[in-house]
């Protein structure tokens, strides 16, 4: 399991905030997380990713105290979830599965009661976060009259309150509109880097965490398969292939296939080979010997789908 | 510090919830509701008129007088008359030849009746004197004399217990019944009289089970008589009563020479007083025999008006606790103490306090029952709406939150008491006035305490705070359990109206005494008792829950305590185990 702990280098500078250790939590008969471990570091944004069923909501439940584990511990900026809770969730932020406000109040009367919880309650501090979360308009309204959208919007605001160090989010962008996620998106990245503060996603939705996240851990059937930085996964030369656009790129391939026994992948007119220096080299001369012309050539970063679904076929 | 923002948080939930101003819309309707059907004349004791008209002192006690020589059954010092010689002639009779032979008889009776039963068995050979032999079954007719006889004979038993002498109610129920059953044979032996063989006769005869009935009657047939211990005891308490009439009559004629017209509405109250000493002491020595564990009844008319056994040895106790009080601290004057009683005024005295306690036996319930329907939602339905999670990742551990839960309804519950009290104290003052005349309070019926009504007041919302919590830890401890907001509030307010409305009811049960929500309303113990007789408000017949038998302060704290702890503790345990999905 240890070799699976990639240290991204938030952890060089930075405070660690979230500490995972040996989580196992086995319902009956039907282990659903399985001796998990991994840290967050203040200002990173980690990305918590595996299909329905892998065990995601269960290890956020345990983070936020609402479900104990059946063996392992959960320490939130040095304090144990499991032994030391109240010292340990004030730090915590979170916005968790299926969970509500009170309809009956309006939002901004939510804020406040959720403010008081944790000391003298400061309304300069609910109007900024407000106007983050961008519900400035329809704040005294009754939270009755809101769409899911907006309800959101006020589960995250409760979260940020506080000035939590982590912050805890379960499939956020879950009811937002297109303009409401990348809103969200860039809510988080601020967030995250002006206050120095550790987040952790969950979500099913792929080319959202890619753009959010700066580490990602991937898990399926309680295991974490892998995790990695955004950063060091762009420099590994085997999540990059080489994208040429030619003339002809069934010819292409073929040619390139009975020379260099490479089987390149066609989309539309562009070849795609996996990264080498040598094989890109040579892929271009061979093309330019056959008289194939290149319109583009250039090296491009494996998706985080494509990653994803790398590490799930490899790790099953 | 850091829970009260916690309560806080919690209070002002509620104080949010739209479920407020229907709750005092209700409680609105409900106080004026109050006042309309408040009606003082039924509050008052006796509901004695015939000195409302009265001028002055002279008038009053000529009344007086006259009530004395025209009311024969209601007069007191002709009740105590009637007690003594009910005591006299029961103890002559107790150890006289005619009770010795009644028992004497008795005992013939059951083995003549076992007989009957076994006639056809073969081991029992038939006497002359015992059940008739095979050979006479064809002659109907000779059985048919036989239980006629029988009949006459219970018939005779059950005329004979009856007064002057004192026989407790349970031995008159068996006779009743042991006659019944011999009547039930008489009228199979009619409709039979084709049977040819015996077995078929027999069988005939046992259709309705008649054997088995009279044989179990027979079995715990027993004479029970007032024992001398018993009537040692009813002889003080009438002495208790008649030294308090003779008093009461000293300060009657004293006031009625003194001439002074000030003094006119005292002496009304002390010949009203007069009076009530004598129904008390009437109601005293016919429940002496009705002395029993409600355990042992099993007659309908018992149930229908004798239901309420427990409840008059307390009130007893109670009366004659206030007797020997008021005699030993000379203390015959209304001004010393008004006797205290929730369920109706005292001494005719219809004032703003009065009006409280009548009024908050209806607010009280509806407070509870919306206090109910608030915690559940507290709890079972920020669960099931999932408002919960939210809540539970704040830095607060589980009992707290479930402490702050508890105590902002009960804070709540407390508020909208108190605001109800405070609305029919002002309702009352206005229409009616306050009397702070001292109250004479007597707890658990043999404690007495002098003090200001307004305290006894204090104790009343008091108790209604710790009714009103054990129902908030009940709907509590089924929202933790079942996670239903509807599970719980219909639960808990089907046991609260099951429990208010038909205690009167289950107050006959053996069984009623060992439900905890039975023991709820500790008030009863301090002068709120249920009244069965008299002129108790249908309200107060609805809502109070009767003393069962038996039934002390002590006991009923102890249990409620016990099942609210029990309560308590399994919800606090559920809900700190409870994994929240």
């Amino acid at each position: 399991m240890d070799e699976q702990i990639i240290t991204s280098d938030y952890s060089k500078s930075n405070k660690k905030i979230l500490e995972v250790k040996n989580i196992t939590k086995v319902y009956k008969d039907r282990i659903v997380l399985s001796d998990i471990s991994f840290d967050v570091f203040a200002g990173e944004i980690f990305g918590f990713l595996g299909p329905n069923g892998a065990g995601k909501t269960t290890l956020i439940r345990i983070i936020c105290g609402m479900t104990p584990p059946t063996s392992g511990e959960i320490f939130i900026c040095g304090k144990s979830v499991q032994h030391n809770f109240e010292k340990a969730v004030i730090n915590l932020g979170a916005m968790i599965e299926n969970c509500q406000v009170y309809n009956y109040m309006s939002g901004y009367q939510n804020l406040v009661y959720y403010a008081n919880l944790y000391g003298k309650i400061d309304h300069e501090k609910i109007d900024e976060i407000v106007e983050m979360v961008d519900m400035t308009n329809r704040i005294h309204d009754k939270v009755r009259t809101y769409s899911y959208g907006m309800r959101q919007r006020i589960a995250l605001a409760q979260a940020l309150l506080h000035n939590p160090k982590l912050l805890v989010l379960d499939e956020p962008t879950n009811g937002l509109d297109a303009n409401g996620v990348i809103e969200l998106r860039e809510t988080l990245k601020i967030f995250s880097a002006k206050n120095k503060i550790a987040i952790l996603v969950s979500s099913h939705i792929l080319s959202e965490m890619e753009q959010l996240c700066n580490t990602f851990a991937v898990v399926n059937n309680g295991h974490v398969l892998e995790i990695r930085s955004m950063e060091e996964a762009n420099k590994k030369d085997t999540d990059k292939y080489i994208s040429i656009k030619v003339n002809y790129p069934n010819y292409a391939s073929k040619i390139i296939f009975a020379n260099l026994n490479i089987m390149p992948e066609i989309v539309g007119s562009s070849i795609l080979i996996p990264y080498n220096k040598s094989t890109l080299e040579e892929v271009t001369k061979l093309l330019h010997s056959k008289n194939i012309v290149i319109y583009e050539n250039k090296i491009e970063n494996k998706s985080l789908e494509e990653l994803y679904l790398d590490i799930l076929k490899t790790k099953k | 510090m850091k829970f009260f923002r916690l309560l806080k948080g919690e209070l002002d939930k509620i104080l949010m919830r739209p479920i407020l101003y229907v709750i005092t819309g209700i409680l609105v309707v409900a106080l004026v509701f109050a006042f309309i059907i408040y009606n003082p004349a039924e509050r008052t004791d006796g509901s004695i008129t015939e000195y409302d008209n009265c001028q002055d002192l002279t008038e009053v006690y000529n009344t007086f007088i006259s009530n004395i020589n025209t009311h024969g059954e209601i007069v007191a010092q002709q009740y105590i008359t009637n007690a003594l010689s009910k005591i006299e002639n029961t103890r002559n009779n107790n150890s006289s030849p005619a009770l010795t032979n009644l028992s004497v008889q008795m005992d013939l009776v059951n083995e003549q009746m076992i007989n009957y039963k076994l006639f056809d068995t073969p081991t029992i050979t038939p006497g002359e004197n015992d059940a008739p032999a095979d050979g006479e079954y064809a002659s109907y007719e000779t059985l048919k004399t036989r239980f006629n006889a029988l009949k006459n004979l219970y018939e005779s038993y059950i005329n004979q217990s009856s007064s002057p002498i004192l026989v407790k109610t349970e031995t008159n129920n068996q006779l009743n019944q042991l006659f019944l059953s011999t009547q039930n044979l008489l009228n199979s032996i009619n409709v039979s009289s084709t049977h040819t063989d015996h077995a078929n006769l027999r069988a005939t005869l046992d259709t309705n089970g008649n054997f088995n009935n009279i044989e179990n009657l027979l079995n715990t047939l027993t004479l029970k008589t007032v024992s001398e211990t018993e009537l040692q005891q009813l002889e003080t308490n009438v002495a208790t009563a008649q030294t308090y009439l003779n008093t009461l009559s000293t300060n009657i004629t004293t006031l009625k020479d003194s001439g002074d017209v000030q003094n006119i509405e005292e002496l009304k109250s002390l010949v009203i007083r007069y009076y009530l000493v004598g129904l008390n002491i009437n109601e005293l020595v016919n429940t002496a025999t009705e002395y029993y564990p409600v355990l042992s009844m099993t007659d309908n008319t018992i149930n229908s008006y004798y239901g309420y056994a427990g409840t008059y040895s307390y009130e007893i106790n109670e009366d004659i606790t206030y007797c020997t009080f008021l005699v030993e601290n000379d203390a015959v004057s209304t001004d010393y103490a008004n006797v205290f009683s929730a369920t109706r005024a005292s001494n005719a005295d219809v004032n703003t306090f009065d009006f409280v306690y009548f009024g908050l036996e209806i607010t009280s319930f509806i407070i509870i029952i919306f206090t109910v329907v608030i915690a559940a939602g507290m709890l079972a339905g920020e669960q099931s709406n999932g408002t919960l999670k939210l809540l539970l990742i704040r830095p607060y551990s589980r009992n707290k939150i479930l402490t702050s839960k508890l105590l902002a309804t009960l804070i709540f519950a407390t508020i909208f008491l108190i605001f109800s009290t405070i609305v029919l104290f002002l309702i009352g003052l206005f229409t009616m006035g306050a009397n702070f005349t001292p109250v004479l309070c007597i707890f658990n019926g043999l404690a007495p305490f002098v003090t200001s009504p307004a305290v006894v007041l204090l104790i009343y919302l008091l108790c209604l705070i710790f009714k009103v919590l054990m129902y908030i830890l009940l709907a509590l401890a089924i929202s933790a359990v079942f996670r239903s907001n509807v599970a719980a509030v219909g639960i808990s307010t089907v046991l609260y109206f099951l429990l208010s409305i038909f205690g009167t009811i289950f107050a006959v049960s053996y069984w009623y005494g060992f439900l905890p929500f039975s023991n709820l309303d500790l008030f009863k113990y301090f002068g709120g008792s249920f009244i069965a007789s008299g002129n108790s408000s249908p309200i107060s017949i609805i809502f109070s829950s009767p003393i069962f038998y038996g039934g002390n302060f002590l006991y009923s704290a102890l249990i409620t305590v016990g099942v609210g702890l029990i309560l308590g503790i399994c919800t606090y345990w559920i809900f700190k185990k409870r994994e929240i999905k």
